[in-house]
């Protein structure tokens, strides 16, 4: 048997304990048993696969991840030194698992639902599973299935109509290292009712050498003139593998601004499905991935134009150093009927070493007539007239060469519109750039 | 200050610069006119350390070090500036930062304490009003979308701030109005000392009405093919270059 089907099998027996000792109320195990079964027919994807051309998974069949529960809970973990938002509403997730005490959610909500899911699913069941029943990604996606065949762990927000939360709402997920490497699936649920304008940051982090697969599945239902501004911030160990999926299902005039970030991890993949549902939709996707030392970063989005008038914006940048391997996958879909859509693709990399890896795929399918559409991709180095320049000015290379890939970034950070983001943003890439830095200077 | 002995440089095998003597002491500004192509950017471009030259032949030393033993960082930090040409835009690097990294590297090197963010304002907006720049442009990105004008003077701006030992400006002058001309020329001469010098190529004498120099020197060919006090700035300006015989000869 390949390693891939010996994980799976590994994979599904844990799963099936797992599934016998877990807790939870009916309907979770509703919507386990229903993932478990699909599970019998899905394999892991090879490169084989078309969308994981670029990305090989055998660095992740080498891991034998634990199932949730087994994972120790870290039991003097504190946020004192952990960059945490003062300013928000919080959530914290230790190795996967909720921790109440460090969590900060409006305590007897009845406007504004801020909810771990294991709580929403007592009282709120119906909304949760109407998210569920009406946002669905990718069909057939082992990653996901796995994640929901385990469901459990997680964060319910639902904005009412025409609400504004005061604070923007922060769901910090830390993983912290520990003696067998885990499996961490987690289920972020957001309804942004009518009207309705939010801000919501996922951010992930690791500590420096902890082996862990975070399996994030958002799933995001936008009514009629809603707006939500979406942050995934991935600051994941090195030698982490994070697998994230979120889809996104957009009614009429709605908007979302997506940021995906990217700094950490070994393997990194995010698999992203826009559905532009209803008429006059609108969705602005950025990305920043980093990529240094051996990491892999693959981004795959789907915007589907599935109503007239919808528009569509991404801008995604990579940077790519050492050995690092940045794959961007870019496939637009304007369906017969979606006359008047507008979509706009650039992707564009800066390669700063011999051996960094650039893939990137723009995929437009175009069956109405009557739109717009462009996409670009260039992948570059550094300028050396720009160098020069800075250099004439007393500024040393390595400076030189860091101000200028600090500004290539900055084309995406300087855009977010959340000052206390944006500069939590701006002080992340100088340091992870000084990081690289320091050690090529030591070298 | 600057000695320039039978400097030969060659760019992809084509030699530019055919044996060039040149001496500068502390205190004089020297004028290197001549036609297009005769490697007046070239000349430049060298004395700033810009790679993808190569040296063939004949010295070049500074403050009496070799000055090929020192990257372009080092020249700068030693009090060398070059006034660009074509200055390059750097979009993503805005104006500010890019001059207060600039100014605290070279005041590192001098052993002088780093300026924080309120003396360095309080400087850069002065400096501002010396070459007639609005204190606007230093949150812009360094030289995006700047017209030709505000590209030069943001290079004197930045040789205001950085107050160079040998000041090399070439062609600041070529796509400046009179006023915006007569901006950078009071720029230098306020910056002129008896410890520093200048460089001044230009292609016109319009710009040695206000800055006066001590010598005019006529590149021709990769070489001086003259040399003489500022009447020779006029007389190129009446009678153009062909009569130097030199020239004649380079062509
Ligand atoms: N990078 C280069 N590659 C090839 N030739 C060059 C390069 N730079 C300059 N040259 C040539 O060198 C000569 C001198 O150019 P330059 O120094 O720019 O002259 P000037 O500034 O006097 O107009 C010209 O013939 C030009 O074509
Ligand atoms: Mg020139």
């Amino acid at each position: 048997m390949s390693i891939a089907a010996d994980t799976r099998t590994r994979m599904i027996t844990q799963l099936d304990e797992w599934q016998r000792q877990a807790q939870g109320n009916g309907f979770f195990q509703r919507v386990r048993s229903a993932a478990r079964e699909r599970l019998e027919v899905i394999e892991f994807p090879t490169i084989k696969n078309e969308d994981w051309k670029y990305t090989n998974l055998s660095p992740f069949f080498k891991e034998a991840f634990q199932f949730p529960g087994k994972s120790p809970l870290a039991k003097n973990f504190d946020l004192a030194d952990k960059p945490v938002f003062e300013n928000g509403y919080r959530l914290v997730f230790v190795n996967g698992q909720y921790l109440a005490s460090l969590s900060d959610i409006p305590e007897a909500p009845e406007k504004v639902l801020i909810l771990p899911l294991t709580d929403a699913v007592l009282n709120h069941q119906t909304q949760v599973e109407n998210i569920l029943a009406t946002v669905s990604g990718k069909v057939a996606d082992i990653f996901s299935d796995l994640a929901t065949a385990c469901l459990r762990e997680g964060v319910f927000i639902n904005i009412p109509r025409n609400m504004q939360p005061d604070k923007p709402i922060h769901i910090f997920f830390y993983s912290s290292q520990s003696e067998t490497p885990f499996f961490a699936p987690v289920r972020i649920l957001i309804h942004s009712e009518s009207g309705s304008e939010a801000t919501v940051v996922e951010h992930y982090m690791g500590e420096d050498a902890a082996i862990y697969h975070a399996n994030p599945v958002t799933q995001i239902l936008m009514d009629a003139n809603a707006r939500l501004s979406h942050y995934q911030l991935g600051f994941e160990s090195n030698h982490a593998f994070h697998i994230s999926r979120m889809a996104v299902h957009q009614r009429r005039d709605s908007q979302f601004s997506g940021w995906n970030v990217n700094f950490g991890g070994r393997l990194v993949r995010n698999d992203i499905y826009i559905k532009l549902a209803e008429s006059g939709s609108r969705v602005e996707l950025n990305g920043l991935s980093i990529a240094q030392g051996e990491q892999h970063i693959d981004n795959q989005i789907f915007i589907d134009h599935a109503a007239p008038r919808t528009s569509s914006r991404e801008n995604y940048r990579n940077i790519v150093d050492d050995k690092g391997h940045a794959v961007f996958t870019g496939r637009v879909l304007i369906r017969q009927d979606s006359q008047k859509s507008d979509a706009q693709q650039v992707n564009k990399s800066l390669l700063l070493s011999e051996s960094a890896q650039v893939d990137t795929r723009p995929q437009l399918e175009i069956f109405a007539d009557d739109v717009k559409a462009s996409h670009g991709a260039t992948v570059g180095q550094l300028d050396d007239d720009q160098i020069f320049y800075l250099r004439t000015r007393g500024i040393g290379e390595s400076d030189a060469r860091q101000m200028l890939t600090h500004a290539f970034a900055n084309e995406i950070v300087n855009a977010i519109p959340d000052e206390a983001l944006r500069n939590f943003l701006d002080d992340a890439v100088q340091q992870r750039l000084g990081e690289q830095k320091s050690v090529k200077d030591a070298e | 200050m600057l000695s320039i002995k039978n400097l030969q440089v060659s760019v992809e095998g084509n030699p530019i610069l055919k044996g060039l003597n040149l001496e500068i002491k502390a205190g004089e500004i020297h004028a290197i006119m001549g036609p297009n192509g005769s490697g007046k950017s070239t000349l430049s471009h060298i004395l700033a350390g810009r790679p993808g030259y190569e040296v063939t032949g004949g010295e070049v030393h500074y403050q009496g070090k070799n000055l090929f033993d020192l990257n372009p960082e080092e020249r700068a930090r030693a009090g060398i500036f070059l006034a660009f040409q074509y200055p390059i835009e750097i979009p993503g690097v805005n104006n500010t930062s890019f001059l207060k990294k600039a100014v605290n590297e070279i005041r590192k090197h001098h052993g002088q304490e780093e300026l924080d963010a309120v003396d360095f304002l309080q400087m850069i907006k002065a400096k501002m009003k010396l070459v007639g720049m609005d204190p606007a442009f230093l949150r812009r990105p360094v030289n995006e979308g700047f017209s030709g004008g505000e590209k030069k003077r943001n290079e004197i701006l930045q040789m205001a701030v950085l107050e160079p030992t040998l000041g090399i400006l070439d062609e600041t002058d070529s796509g400046l109005d009179i006023d915006a001309l007569k901006t950078v020329a009071e720029g230098v001469n306020k910056l002129r000392t008896k410890e520093n010098a200048f460089i001044v190529v230009t292609h016109y004498q319009r710009l040695l009405d206000y800055i006066i120099p001590d010598f005019v020197h006529v590149l021709s060919g990769g070489k001086i093919v003259k040399s003489g006090g500022k009447e020779l700035a006029l007389e190129l300006e009446e009678k153009g270059y062909d009569w130097l015989p030199q020239i004649a000869e380079a062509v």
